[in-house]
């Protein structure tokens, strides 16, 4: 039974699925036209392409990702002109080094494309920011900042988003960080609040 | 009546400045607790008279760490918090969360139960957009017209009651389709409810749409232009008020949206009279999309997948079978793992495009479960609208842009 | 400036004490103030078809200074709690709270890192209401439950109750700040 879940369920059946729409482009990597066209221009720092499920990633390396992704908006081919997200992953549990994944969702407007776009850096590693490109990652980036720790070269406002401003437990999305966080909430004026009685359930 | 809000607003006057030269710019604070940020936005207002030349939305006040929440919870388990994130509408929340995970396992829901997830994914459509008209049209004066959309609203919630027993947090959805019988009564009432909607919609529009108050409160405020949209991510009625054409429903269609017949407004202005025209519209194709659900929908066949390794087994099977009975226990003890890979769903929520980003590790539980929630994103654009704008203007663009704060902070 | 600070516990401020909580329990003005998706629910009860306001001559106020009652609708986080102790505290006495919902009363299904595990942490409660989200119903009975308490209030007692409330945490800082040392 377990065995059978590692290795993946049910056989696809063909034909159309209501979750895949083939709105990511080809699914081979060597026919992809962003794949291509970005190991053509930037031999040095295109890692890989990956296809999971439809969906096609581009690794690249951290220090290009700026120009990769201006490339990919004003390629007259490809116009990949909306930002849909950019968030990070805390690697740290899957591999050693480098600890964090920069992805960045976009989505071409006029072709009706989604591409994912990762780099992978460390931590403490400045990552180009994206709001030169597209002003809506201004708050993405703060957000990711704020979660993550991670700082972003050239962003205008990098400060505290969801968090208080004068927080100082860290950033709580790190795979380090406890869901509990460290310390409890403490009213000013009851420095030694009884225990909580939910702590009982508290898990390891 | 006594619903009375205008009175003793709380917007403090919390520092005033004057500066070298002989203007004098003063710093406002709108919230946490502001009847009219609908809920806890707060929001630095940098006032010179009464034009804004500085606003700065603070948020985090309803931060409640679901994303790390779904990284310690089974996949099964992660459902009711995202009915939590945007409260207004949450099937949707369900819809997209489910979506993801069924992508990342490779299985997908039987046709019967695909439709009735359309159905409910429009409906939280239709409660969300009544919610934002109810409460937009109070701030801007026009009282009376929550009482008219929590009226209707609440025959929504009725049909949500009917079929799984909770009107906010429904928590409908499971994994290959759903667990519960859809009541025999169910698609009569939705009928009803179609039969009965548009002529409400014709009253809210009487009210509203040719009112100078309205008009000239909505008119030519809070301007957006189409480049700047794109640029700034915006999505939902946000992107189409300024009449770019990006409906996830009809740019990569999920579930059954392509055998739809329905059209995606758009607006050619960009204020905020366009958008209320847009999602006026869109409520009118939300009833046209659930009436041909209901037309084509087999009537009868299984809502859930069954042989899947990936879903709980039913009901019967579990009390008849030894192997069901494991499978069970296995899927309730220890979950279910899917392969390892990432993937990015994206539906249309009521506010704009929704992403779940699922990374799993090849074990029961997430290993990063991100929301990409709409009214988030669009919230960049009350800076770029609230430039130059007067504050009485304020809470018409807030209103305008849909918020629900806990699907902003999560 | 009211009774409790001219007269001791006596027939005469009983008997006032009785009608004004006759007054104070039929019209209970609450602080229009949602945190979370039990606001939704209980703005749904003001609204057409639950209508609480009118049964229960509950209006709403969207300033602390005009309101009897908080309904704490929803989850208190960190960052909001020091809001939610200040509004609390520019309500003029007599004042009652209403938990709403499992957030506000313990911390409901987010235990995380960012969530105060309980409003009561934060303020004082006198009713709890249970739910996720509580259906209007279930916020009826609270606040009937509510009333009932309101018809006992005594303002004397209450006045000694608040002076010892106080005194208890002047005391329990002061343990506090023995054992910790002095605050950093
Ligand atoms: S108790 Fe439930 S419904 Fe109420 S605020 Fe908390 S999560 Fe939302």
């Amino acid at each position: 039974m377990a065995e059978e879940q590692q290795t993946g369920g049910p056989a696809d059946s063909p034909g159309r699925r209501i979750w895949a729409t083939g709105h990511w482009g080809p699914t081979e990597p060597e026919e992809h036209p962003a794949v291509i066209a970005v190991r053509e221009r930037f031999p040095d720092s295109f890692v890989d392409a990956v296809n999971f499920r439809d969906e096609m990633t581009i690794r690249v390396d951290r220090p290009a990702l700026r120009e990769i992704v201006l490339f990919l908006r004003d390629e007259s081919s490809l116009r990949y002109n909306f930002l849909s997200d950019l968030t990070a992953v805390d690697m740290l549990r899957l591999r050693d080094n480098p600890r964090f994944d920069v992805v960045v969702q976009l989505y071409s407007i006029p072709r009706r494309q989604r591409l994912r776009v990762k780099a992978a850096f460390n931590d403490g590693d400045p990552v180009p920011s994206m709001t030169l490109l597209y002003e809506g990652a201004n708050w993405l980036e703060r957000e990711a900042y704020d979660m993550f720790g991670i700082v972003f070269e050239g962003h205008p406002d990098l400060r505290r988003m969801l968090l208080p401003d004068d927080w100082d437990e860290g950033h709580p999305l790190r795979k380090d960080y406890p869901l509990r966080g460290y310390r409890e909430y403490v009213q000013p004026g009851f420095e030694n609040p009884a225990p909580r009685v939910r702590s009982r359930f508290r898990r390891p | 009546m006594s619903l009375e809000i205008s009175q003793g607003t709380p917007v403090e006057i919390s520092e005033e400045r004057a500066l070298t030269d002989s203007r004098r710019q003063m710093v406002l604070n709108m919230g946490p607790q502001h009847p009219s940020t609908h809920g806890v936005l707060r929001v630095i207002l940098t006032m010179e008279g009464e034009t804004i030349v500085g606003c700065d939305p603070v948020l985090g006040y309803l931060h409640r760490g679901v994303e790390k929440l779904g990284e310690t919870h089974r996949y099964s388990q992660f459902v009711p918090w995202t009915d939590r994130t945007d409260y207004v509408a949450a099937p949707s929340n369900n819809l997209g969360y489910i979506l993801a995970v069924e992508r990342l396992c490779g299985i997908e829901a039987p046709e019967r139960a695909t439709y009735w997830r359309m159905i409910m994914g429009e409906l939280a459509r239709l409660a969300s957009h009544l919610v934002w008209l109810g409460t937009h049209a109070l701030d801007i004066g026009a009282l009376s017209m929550s009482l008219y959309c929590f009226r209707e609203r609440e025959l929504i919630l009725d049909i949500f009651e009917t079929f799984c027993g909770a009107r906010l947090t429904t928590n409908m959805m499971e994994m290959g389709g759903f667990s519960r019988p859809i009541p025999d009564n169910l698609p009569g009432m939705v009928r009803d409810f179609c039969n009965i909607f548009p002529e409400k919609q014709v009253e809210y529009e009487s009210l509203l749409s040719a009112n100078p108050i309205w008009l000239s409160r909505t008119r030519g405020v809070g301007v957006i232009e189409p480049d700047a949209a794109i640029s700034m991510s915006l999505t939902g009625a946000c992107l189409r008020g300024s009449g770019i054409n990006y409906d996830v429903r009809k740019a990569t269609p999920y579930l059954y949206y392509d055998r739809m017949d329905f059209e995606v407004p758009l607006g050619t202005r960009g204020d905020v009279y366009d958008r209320y025209l847009v999602r006026m519209e869109e409520m009118r194709q939300s009833i046209s999309i659930i009436e041909q659900c209901l037309d084509q929908m087999p009537t009868d066949g299984p809502l859930s997948l069954t042989e899947s390794p990936y879903v709980i087994p039913p009901h019967d099977s579990v009390m008849k079978t030894a192997e069901d009975m494991q499978r069970h226990f296995i899927w309730v003890i220890k979950g279910f793992s899917p392969p390892k890979g990432e993937v990015y769903q994206a539906i249309e929520h009521s506010k704009g495009e929704l992403g779940y980003y699922v990374v799993s590790d090849g074990t029961p539980i997430p290993y990063r479960v991100r929301l990409r929630t709409p009214d988030f994103v669009n919230l960049q654009s009350l800076p770029y609208m609230a430039q130059g704008a007067a504050l009485a203007d304020v809470v018409a663009l807030i209103g305008t842009i849909d918020i629900v704060l806990g699907s902003v902070d999560r | 400036m009211g009774i409790e600070d001219r007269f001791e516990k006596s027939i005469l401020t009983t008997s006032v004490d009785s009608v004004f909580n006759w007054a104070r329990r039929s019209s209970l003005w609450w602080l229009q103030f949602g945190l979370a998706c039990c606001a939704i629910e209980m703005i749904s009860a003001a609204m057409p078809r639950f209508d609480i306001s009118e049964r229960f001559g509950m209006l709403y106020r969207a300033s602390p200074r005009q309101a009897d009652l908080m309904i704490v609708s929803g989850t208190v986080t960190k960052k909001m709690a020091p809001v939610v102790r200040q509004l609390y505290d520019q309500m003029a006495e007599p004042k009652w709270v209403i938990s709403m919902g499992s957030c506000a009363n313990i911390g409901g299904p987010f235990d995380t890192y960012a969530v105060v595990q309980g409003v009561d942490q934060v303020i004082p409660v006198d009713v709890y209401v249970p739910g996720c989200p509580p259906l209007p119903e279930a916020l009826y009975y609270g606040v009937l439950e509510l009333q009932n308490k309101v018809i006992r209030y005594d303002t004397i007692a209450r006045k000694q109750s608040v002076d010892e409330a106080e005194a208890f945490r002047e005391q329990s800082r002061a343990e506090a700040q023995a054992e910790l040392g002095p605050r950093r």
